[in-house]
């Protein structure tokens, strides 16, 4: 027997009969089972077949509501609105038709009276012209009569506008009538052309008025705006149609898309959804096509609280060696304890490119991190044997957490330094502890080191500033940690 | 004597037969291969390669200043997964691929192509006694391998509808050409492409010649296995003239816009798509007065697609200056 052979058999007997602490079990946590919900949820929601509008519209009645309706007198616009709902044939092409072309007055009627009409065919004709009227106003208008109809199904397409409208005016109806649905993702919108001195002034007056009526409509908790209200998912929402639950599922299918601008148009409108949109894109997480379930976490991590309808599934996700990066990213963005549980779970145990982002997630606790977190953190930090990469992920959690030390914050600075790896996100964690440990003076500094802005900012650029930044925080390392 | 002291015994035991079965040194036995968690560790036994690699815009994917601008700093999360990839392998060859949380300095690394998620690397040979175990993997050679990132931007499909797959060109053939123009030598991993002016050059043509009533000039995609420039959104490529009477003066004021190549970005949806496609020829007649005692014409590519200063395009400053030519009467 070789020395080589004496030497492993002891090591193998200490190994054995040594006090050591418990290692955690690797978890094990099931593959979930896959199947294609969403070609059963497009199926279960598919609308009826209705057959086609019979018979011709009487295109002189229908011009004589549109005269009606444009004459601006309240009693004939309203019979013009209880009338056109009565007209047989296909009234929402014939609408359509005369929206698209014409005297601005008419053009105006036709899409008020696809609005009092409000079935859905007329809904679909005002999205169209919500998506392509010409010029502005007449995406205005259509987005603002569908705020008067009950076609919740539109919501998605009024969403997506918000990524693609460029007309201000046009936005703040998208954003008012998406509001009247139960979605205030607009209300960020409203509000900063409220308050934007560039907006102009009558523009400004209506956002302003909008505003006071988001507050009516939202009925947010005392204290809280409407956009914090809305973000921490404290609103009510509305009961859902089945319509609208497929016209999202057909948005969850285009996630699974080779290219991604289509990815990118339904992730866009999926994240800024209501929270009962989370708890299909929950289910649509067990899809057996891997993008889809990428990219519903990613929505969901986007959601924030909004997606927490989803947080059983995105646990289960963890499970997927595919998609456990995204779902412990989105688990850390739901901010619930029972996602931070299963976090430090894997942070014991896991794989480790999901101990990285379950370390980098936990940090959207902050002060609601539980004492086990924070330990947990710590112990990562101060181990030198780990992944570079997960030191820094803890180190940084940590400047979210407020539990910074001095030893901490020093390996925080040089992994500011270190170019082997990305500083970014090292940057705007020391960034966010010196916002809640520095005087204002260190901070003003701090930010006045950051790499010059331009359309390129060289890699040498941020290597610089990167550096210069942490030089600043250690020459003043005494007076924020004590000596 | 104890439970614990007990097991320990056991435990002992088992690792004495281990170590003997792991040590016994029969000919011909394979230790499992090594651990490689970073293309640092390729770098001893190939160190050519690696060189070639460290230089090229693969190892550069993560940290050059063009995706960081374009990408927001990767804030749109779509760009990590090509420029920070998991292995290829591993996701699948000819699938899209995803993001690595991990290593994202490393940009396009050795791991990501070569990796096999069993052990052992993907390779042009199997050699079991090799630390890194390379197995033969046919897939290596082929366009869907670079499609999982470069077929985001289309470029393999361009590649598919030209004459070159006809003619058994495909990415490697200009790519990754062999080192001496000899297999023997072995292929190269410096992966020239937009990054090299002699690459670009031999891409597009530039012509032109007097017409009735003006000059005409011709842009040619003569080279180029795919549009031109290729990567859609991302690049640009502007062909500018100015009258012979303005050679030498600032660009800023004499140049004259003729012709953009480009593929608009998602939310540009105003613009329509002009890239130059393979084996395309594109001509323009210049008939401006301006133009009467000749012309110099200009063709520049871009690895961002916007100017500083929209209104007063730079080319000179802010492009890459491929091809020029003076047309004289």
């Amino acid at each position: 027997m070789s020395f080589r052979v004496v030497l492993s058999c002891c090591v193998a007997a200490l190994a054995a009969c040594g006090e050591r602490a418990p290692t955690p079990e690797p978890i094990t946590r099931p593959a979930p089972r896959f199947e294609p919900v969403i070609q059963r949820a497009l199926a279960a929601t598919a609308p009826p077949t209705e057959p086609p509008p019979a018979g011709e519209v009487d295109a002189e009645e229908l011009s004589g509501l549109i005269a009606m309706f444009a004459g601006g007198d309240a009693r004939f616009t309203e019979a013009a609105e209880s009338s056109v709902a009565e007209l047989s044939g296909d009234v929402a092409a014939a609408l359509f038709a005369l929206a698209s072309d014409g005297a601005d007055e008419e053009r105006a009627a036709a899409i008020g009276l696809l609005g009092a009409r409000g079935d859905a065919a007329a809904a679909a004709r005002l999205v169209d012209l919500l998506r392509d009227g010409e010029p502005a106003w007449i995406r205005a208008h259509a987005a603002w009569r569908l705020g008067e109809t009950d076609a919740d199904q539109t919501v998605p397409a009024l969403l997506l506008r918000l990524k693609y409208e460029r007309d201000h005016e046009a936005v703040l109806w998208i954003a008012d009538t998406l509001a009247r649905f139960g979605n205030f993702a607009g209300a960020a919108v409203i509000e900063r052309l409220a308050v934007d001195p560039a907006t102009p002034a009558a523009l400004q007056r209506s956002a302003r008025a909008k505003q006071l009526e988001l507050g009516e409509l939202a009925q947010p908790p005392d204290g809280l705006g409407v956009v914090a209200a809305w973000e921490r998912a404290l609103l009510d929402v509305p009961e859902r149609s089945r319509a609208f639950e497929h016209a999202v599922w057909s948005w969850i299918a285009r996630l699974e898309e080779y290219q991604l601008r289509g990815v990118d148009d339904a992730r866009f409108l999926l994240e800024r959804s209501d929270p009962s949109v989370a708890k299909l894109l929950g289910q649509a997480l067990l899809e057996p096509d891997r993008y889809v379930r990428v990219h519903a976490a990613q929505c969901l991590a986007r959601m924030g609280p909004r997606g927490r309808a989803a947080e059983a599934q995105l646990v289960a996700l963890l499970g997927d060696p595919l998609a456990a990066h995204e779902a412990a990213a989105a688990l850390g963005r739901l901010d619930t304890a029972t996602a931070e549980a299963e976090l430090r779970r894997e942070l014991q145990a896991g794989g480790v490119e999901v101990q990285v982002t379950a370390a980098r997630a936990l940090r959207w606790r902050l002060e609601r991190a539980a004492p086990e977190t924070r330990e947990l953190l710590v112990e990562l930090a101060a181990d030198a044997t780990s992944l570079p990469e997960l030191r820094q992920a803890a180190l940084e959690s940590l400047a979210y957490l407020g539990e910074l030390d001095r030893e901490h914050l020093t390996a925080l600075l040089d992994f500011a330094e270190d170019e082997r790896f990305e500083a970014d996100t090292t940057i705007r964690a020391l960034r966010f502890w010196l916002g809640e440990h520095a005087p204002e003076t260190l901070i003003a500094e701090f930010d006045a080191l950051a790499p010059e802005g331009g359309e390129v900012v060289t890699w040498d650029a941020r290597r610089r500033s990167r550096r210069a930044r942490a030089a600043l925080v250690r020459e003043h390392l005494d007076a924020l940690v004590g000596a | 004597m104890s439970v614990r002291g007990a097991l320990g015994l056991v435990v002992a035991g088992l690792g004495v037969w281990l170590v003997v079965l792991v040590f016994r040194g029969e000919p011909g036995a394979a230790a499992p291969p090594a651990a490689f968690t970073s293309s640092a560790q390729c770098k001893e036994c190939h160190p050519q390669v690696y060189a070639e690699w460290e230089a090229s815009p693969h190892a550069n994917a993560w940290v050059n200043e063009a995706v960081r601008s374009l990408s927001n700093d990767f804030a749109n999360q779509d760009c990590i997964a090509c420029h920070a990839p998991r292995g290829v392998f591993d996701v699948g060859v000819g699938e899209r691929m995803l993001p690595r949380n991990v290593r994202r300095m490393e940009g396009v690394d050795c791991l990501t192509c070569h990796q096999l998620p069993e052990g052992g690397m993907a390779g042009t040979i199997t050699d079991p006694r090799a630390a890194c175990r390379p197995v033969e993997r046919i897939e290596l050679t082929r366009p869907e391998f670079c499609a999982g990132c470069h077929n985001q931007h289309k470029t393999v499909d361009q590649w598919r509808g030209s004459k070159w797959p006809d003619q058994d060109q495909d990415c490697r053939s200009c790519h990754m050409p062999f080192r001496d123009g000899t297999p023997e030598s072995g292929r190269s991993h410096a992966m020239p492409g937009g990054t090299s002016l002699d690459f670009l050059q031999r891409a597009i043509a530039l012509s032109g010649e007097r017409v009735d009533g003006g000059w005409l000039v011709r842009l040619a995609n003569v080279g180029a296995g795919h549009a031109f420039p290729t990567d859609e959104r991302s690049r640009a490529s502007d062909v500018f003239w100015r009258p012979i009477g303005d050679l030498g003066k600032p660009g800023v004021e004499t140049w004259r816009h003729l012709d953009r190549m480009r593929s608009p970005y998602r939310t540009e949806t105003d613009l329509e798509d002009t890239l130059l496609q393979a084996h395309e020829v594109r001509e323009f007649t210049i008939t401006d007065p301006d133009a009467a005692d000749g012309i110099e014409v200009a063709w520049f590519y871009k690895r961002s697609p916007y100017w500083a200063d929209a209104e007063h395009p730079d080319p000179d400053r802010e492009a890459t200056l491929v091809h020029r030519l003076e047309l004289r009467p």
